[in-house]
């Protein structure tokens, strides 16, 4: 009979036997876009793929980008809470949970576009009994069979424990089927001494193993493309651009999965700001490696100006691709300013007046205001008509000008709403991160060499099926979480021993500053004793 | 055992596609509506076009040159590498073939090929009932599960250019009938027999005396795209400005 | 046929990589290896209740730890 706090039970586990009206609204929802989904996808199967946007030469397309931004977003979770573990971060403990739910989640989800995307799915199964190891594909069918079940494990290993909880402690009108999963879950377990120490064993080696799989499996993604001899794939620092790529995505996705959980779950005194801010250091270090890999992917390419791999390029820098190429910089840049730009404000500057949101959003409307004459055709007659003394340069210069101050009085408000700052740079990577995906795949796809570069857009049936996919994996995540507690109960009691222990230890006094220091010495040298 | 392989001569080409008219009717590859062909689902496993981003000359004397483009059969082919069932596959003869019965519609292949020469079937195949009458009933499978050639392709397979396989097997056929050896040059793809302008030649490329081996060693003689390393056996010979 | 491919060893390997169904079968191997190796180790925690000590833990405290035998697993943490 294992036994839980009043307090921890009230918020961890209470929850998973109530549902509010929301929660069935938001099923209902996913259920209807999932349904949506499903229905275009039989479509497709029905008509064949011609019903997508994707022709010759574009014959990969939405689909191969959805299936690395899902595939990236499972890093989110095993390698961070693995790295985590490893390196015995204590402040990982209240997330390792929706870290490990996300892996697990978005690999399935991450799968299933390979279905979407065979003209074939009936064929599906001749990968094993036709599997031939030369082709890249079959790499990746290897290092995502690894990396599902180690995830599997993974985030079962320490829902172990939390099931026999869950087990002992469950309310008399809770329904028979919970009390057959939670038990079937536990697996016997009854928490004395050996099995706590296998089971910690355990997930050690596991964190250990882990970690190269999961680098193995964006890798492999990554050698599909680079493995082709098409120009601005066949690119040997894909690898690694593809690995950091998937661990900054799926940072991203944790923060707002974390966030969101936090909100829903009410589980504020769980997921704390030192969560937040810790995972955002990391999250600034994944930034600023991507911006190295994205600079050395295309600096290269610029340099070389090949033949073959150059008009590729300029199509991204100025060509059909500049949009999402530089809304891609774009977020990328707002998302690192966001994150790095409030840590170097002092605090003492908040006592100027133009750190007020008051005036952020004036000059946000300044900034819009100029923007929007400059682009919309047939509006810089109007300017001109209006006030002929202006030229498009001093708009120009006005648009920066206030964009720029709209940013800087704004990072106080960043520095004061950490949790608030972290979803939106993560909301812009991830917008950023899929976008570099579709930078990858399709430039090079419509720029073939022997035939006219053509155009791909997206049609319904892609775009339902992107959002069927987000839809069941929240629907997933969603679910989970009401039949598991979102955070590892017994992770979170031990960090609290621990820390108890800690704060019993004397710790030695904090280094003293230089300023300090001359005081230090001079009273150390008065107190100096004479031998 | 010999290697075919094609030599076209882009001096002797006058462009009139019959080439790929020809390919059309014996490989049954099918018709798309003009709205679908702008949209890129066309097919022409032997497709006749303006080399893009090639224009000699100032306007208004300009010259544009044209290519045609069977599948390269390349020696050391990227669509096979990457074939995750070998549904493509090269045999002992150099023929790149692809299994429309192995096929998953993975498209790894179209993507992976440098030349563009492999087609998705998008949609289920449509002819005019006119067409759908005189379709070649002929078709290549070999043993459980390999169908080849110009058998119709159920929608979502990749196809392409197989120097017309069934061709090759009926001229073996014959002469085992005939109780004789084969001879390789007892057969030619529809593309080379029906060229008006005598401009594509087809043959055995390991007998050094056969016509595509001298043509070949032409001075004019090139490939597509040799600096990705395929080795195609298609080639060409250059045209005079 | 130029060097690497002339050792048998090699066409060996080739052969690995080129035999359709090889690449189903070591997927299927993996699989099952690791499947195998997880459920031996979760029936190695599952025995672990067997062992005859009173105390139970809800989640690892010190006195767990303390009182561990000399061998000391670096897991968990």
């Amino acid at each position: 009979m294992l036994t839980i706090g009043k307090r921890d039970k009230e918020v961890l586990l209470d929850p998973l036997y109530r549902a509010g009206r929301g929660f069935y609204i938001l099923l209902g929802v996913l259920i209807i876009i999932m349904g949506w989904g499903l229905f275009m996808y039989i479509r497709q199967i029905v008509f064949g793929l011609g019903v997508t946007g994707m022709d010759r030469p574009a014959y990969w397309g939405m689909y191969m980008v959805n299936f690395i931004f899902f595939i990236g977003i499972s890093h989110a979770g095993t390698l961070i809470s693995a790295i985590l573990r490893v390196t015995g971060a204590e402040w990982r403990r209240p997330i390792t949970r929706i870290a490990e739910a996300i892996t697990a989640f978005a690999l399935v989800v991450g799968t299933i576009q390979i279905f979407f995307d065979l003209g074939r799915p009936d064929r599906v199964l001749y990968l094993f009994t036709y599997g031939r190891l030369q082709s890249p594909l079959l790499w990746d069918a290897v290092s995502v069979t690894a990396y599902f079940l180690g995830s599997i494990v993974y985030l079962y290993l320490p829902i172990m424990p939390d099931a026999a909880l869950l087990r002992d402690n469950l309310p008399e009108e809770a329904p028979p089927w919970r009390r057959h999963l939670y038990k079937w879950l536990a697996l016997g377990w009854r928490g004395n001494r050996t099995q706590w120490l296998r089971l910690e064993k355990m997930i050690a080696v596991m964190a250990v193993l882990i970690i190269p799989i999961a680098i193995s499996v964006h890798t492999v993604i990554s050698w599909i493309l680079a493995t082709t001899v098409q120009p601005g794939w066949h690119s040997t620092v894909f690898g690694p651009y593809f690995v950091v790529g998937a661990i900054f995505s799926g940072i991203g996705a944790l923060f707002i999965a974390m966030t969101l959980t936090r909100r829903a779950l009410h589980l504020e005194a769980y997921i704390t700001e030192k969560q937040f801010r810790y995972l955002g250091y990391i999250f600034i270090t994944m930034s600023a490696i991507w911006f190295y890999f994205t600079y050395a992917e295309h600096m290269t390419q610029a340099a070389g100006q090949l033949a073959e791999e150059f008009p590729i390029l300029a199509s991204k820098l100025w060509g059909p691709f500049s949009a999402s190429f530089w809304v891609m910089i774009l977020a990328m840049v707002a998302a690192f300013v966001v994150l790095v730009f409030p840590l170097l404000l002092p605090d003492s500057w908040s006592k100027y007046r133009i750190f007020n949101p008051r005036f952020t959003l004036a000059n946000a409307v300044v900034a819009g205001v100029a923007i929007v004459l400059l682009q919309v055709p047939g509006m810089q007659r109007v300017v001109a008509n209006l006030s002929p003394g202006l030229p498009p340069i001093t708009l120009r210069i006005i648009a920066l000008v206030a964009g720029v101050l709209a940013i800087i009085s704004l990072l106080p408000w960043l520095k004061r709403h950490l949790i608030d700052t972290m979803v939106i740079a993560s909301a812009l990577v991830l917008v950023g991160m899929w976008l570099e995906r579709w930078n990858i795949i399709v430039p090079t796809m419509v720029n073939p060499r022997l035939m006219p570069s053509s155009w791909y857009t997206p049609t319904l049936t892609e775009w339902s099926l992107f959002a069927a996919s987000i839809a069941l994996f929240i629907f997933m995540f969603v679910l989970f979480f009401k039949l598991v507690p979102a955070v590892s109960v017994w992770e979170v009691r031990e960090g609290r021993v621990i820390d108890d222990v800690r704060s019993q230890v004397p710790m030695p006094a904090p280094e003293p500053s230089s300023s300090a220091r001359g005081a230090m010495r001079r009273s150390l040298e008065e107190t100096e004793p004479t031998y | 055992m010999p290697k075919w392989s094609m030599v076209i001569d882009l001096e002797k080409c006058v462009v009139c596609q019959g080439c790929s008219i020809a390919c059309r009717m014996e490989n049954n590859t099918p018709v798309v509506t003009p709205e679908l062909a702008g949209e890129g689902r066309e097919m022409r496993w032997n497709d006749v076009f303006p080399m893009p981003h090639v224009e000699v000359g100032d306007y208004p004397n300009t010259k544009t040159h044209y290519m045609t483009r069977p599948c390269m059969h390349c020696e050391n082919a990227p669509c096979i590498k990457v074939c995750p069932v070998q549904a493509t596959y090269i045999d002992e003869e150099g023929l790149v073939r692809q299994n429309y019965d192995r096929c998953i519609g993975c498209r790894y292949c179209t993507v992976a090929c440098p030349y563009g020469v492999r087609y998705f079937n998008w949609f289920a195949p449509e002819w005019n009932p006119t067409i759908k009458q005189h379709l070649n009933p002929e078709e290549v499978s070999s043993g459980s599960g390999v169908l080849e050639g110009p058998a119709v392709r159920p929608k979502g397979v990749v196809e392409k250019c197989t120097y017309c396989i069934q061709r090759l097997d009926n001229a073996r056929q014959r002469a085992d009938a005939e109780g004789r050896d084969f001879r390789p040059d007892e057969y030619v793809p529809a593309c080379v027999e029906t060229c008006t302008g005598k401009a594509r030649f087809f043959g055995d490329l390991e007998n050094p005396d056969s016509t595509v081996s001298r043509l070949a060693k032409s001075e004019r003689a090139f490939v597509l795209l040799e600096e990705v390393g395929t080795h195609p056996k298609t080639i060409y010979l250059q045209e005079g400005e | 046929m130029n060097f690497p491919m002339d050792n048998p060893f090699f066409q060996f390997l080739y052969w690995i990589m080129n035999t359709p169904g090889i690449g189903g079968i070591v997927v299927v191997v993996e699989a099952t290896l690791i499947v195998i190796a997880v459920s031996l180790s979760l029936r190695w925690i599952n025995k672990g209740a067997d062992a005859p000590e009173k105390e139970q833990f809800a989640y690892p405290t010190s006195a767990l730890h303390h009182y561990k035998p000399k061998r000391r697993g670096f897991g968990g943490l």
